[in-house]
């Protein structure tokens, strides 16, 4: 009974992924579908601070983008920490609602790393989006914000990305003798560490 | 010559570690805590989280905005229209949509009762974690009537999916409108039930004042 469950779970998981993808492909070729909407693309966006910035940091550059009323700005990995700093310091950005990673695998750098930051003095609500590229590391930001710690430890464990001078940079969400990062694109819905899956939960599959 | 056996010694030591989870009684889900102790007195801690991680970014990633939907009641599970509220919001805002005034005002009413439900857990569980456990009888019969509305309203108690992308799932059921207007009327009375039973409570005092600050 058991066996016979095992060999069922075992067949359709790696070959799940494969056969949904290739099912799909065919059907949109044949039906010649308008091209796929532009993704949401921000406008340029200026403004005091933006002006005030490139002043305090004078041959960084710093892109900056409104989009439905939400401003961003695109930063070079280098500069993260001091402009950080000096926005906390200066403006008052006091809160880091929130950090995390995209994975863009098409494009050249292919993470981007976000900051999702709030003023409470000023009401005002600021992203700040650094490209990086596969191995590549930046630097932490837990000096500025304590809120970072395991913030920086999840977008770690999804995604790969190693945060320098961490306090504790380790897995927080997924076991750490863990192998693989699941927010990545190519990590497959159904993947997972089989061999951890075996050795600890003694299963064959959890699927 | 007759040795004495070594008394143990974590007894005679003032700190010890102890694993708090993360199956316990007083966790309101699986959370492991790692406890360094002197006495009753905690002088450090660590949090090993991660035992309700459902991967629902990855899942996300496979469904599309409108399957997606039903999945963010679960995410906080007392707080499924709140919860519906903001990513039906988030969806719109990206869409360039905007939901009609009737729905806004269904929107509202059905999250701010959520808000009152979700509140009224907190503080019967609040209570009983710390040795009331009368308050949450209490609670749990004023957020019944605002679970009977939810289930009126899309026959589920917990996980609503009380909103769709744009708009409503539903039409209101005749009788809505009464039936909220009851549950604010008799409401606040029972807050004051509350207070005699917690606001000036010696141990309820003496377990939260200055506790955790």
């Amino acid at each position: 009974m058991a066996d016979e469950k095992k060999d069922e779970q075992a067949k359709p998981s790696p070959a799940a992924p494969a056969g949904g993808a290739s099912k799909e492909a065919p059907a949109k070729a044949a039906h010649a579908a308008p091209a796929a909407p532009a993704g949401p693309a921000g406008e340029p966006w200026s403004g005091e601070l933006v002006d005030a910035l490139r002043k305090a940091f004078p041959g960084v550059s710093i892109e900056a983008f409104t989009f439905r009323g939400q401003n961003y700005l695109i930063l070079p990995k280098e500069n993260i920490l001091p402009v950080t700093k000096h926005l906390k310091s200066e403006y008052n950005f006091n809160m880091l609602a929130d950090l995390t990673a995209v994975d863009y695998p098409k494009r050249e750098k292919r993470f981007e790393v976000i900051y999702e930051l709030y003023s409470f003095p000023r009401n005002e609500r600021l992203r700040l989006k650094v490209p990086l590229g596969d191995g590549e590391t930046i630097e932490s930001v837990v000096p500025v914000w304590g809120a970072a710690n395991w913030l920086e430890r999840e977008v770690f464990d999804m995604f790969g990305i190693r945060f320098e001078h961490h306090p504790n940079l380790r897995r927080i969400l997924l076991p750490d003798e863990w192998q693989g990062h699941p927010l990545r694109k190519d990590y497959g819905i159904l993947q997972q560490d089989t061999r951890w899956v075996q050795e600890n939960l003694h299963i064959e599959s959890g699927q | 010559m007759i040795e004495t056996a070594p008394q143990a010694t974590f007894l005679d030591a003032n700190e010890i570690v102890i694993n708090m989870g993360p199956q316990h009684p007083a966790t309101h889900g699986v959370l492991r805590v790692i406890l360094k102790l002197d006495g009753e007195k905690v002088l450090g801690s660590e949090c090993v989280i991660g035992y309700l991680h459902r991967g629902v970014e990855k899942i996300a990633e496979h469904r599309t905005y409108g399957q997606f939907a039903p999945y963010v009641d679960r995410m906080d599970y007392v707080a499924a229209v709140s919860n519906g509220l903001g990513y039906c919001e988030a969806v719109e805002k990206l869409l360039g949509v905007e939901a009609p005034p009737r729905a806004k005002y269904v929107r509202t009413i059905l999250t701010e009762l959520n808000r009152i439900a979700s509140h009224l857990l907190w503080l019967g569980t609040h209570a009983l974690d710390l040795g009331a456990i009368t308050p949450l009888f209490y609670c749990f019969r004023e957020r019944e009537e605002i679970l009977k509305i939810f289930e009126a309203y899309c026959g589920a108690r917990l996980t609503t999916h009380a909103f769709r992308i744009g708009g409503l799932q539903y039409e209101l059921y005749d009788g809505f409108e009464e039936q909220v207007k009851a549950f604010c009327d008799f409401c606040p009375g029972k807050i004051d039930e509350y207070e005699t039973l917690l606001t000036h409570n010696r141990i309820w005092l003496e377990r939260t004042k200055a506790v955790g600050i």
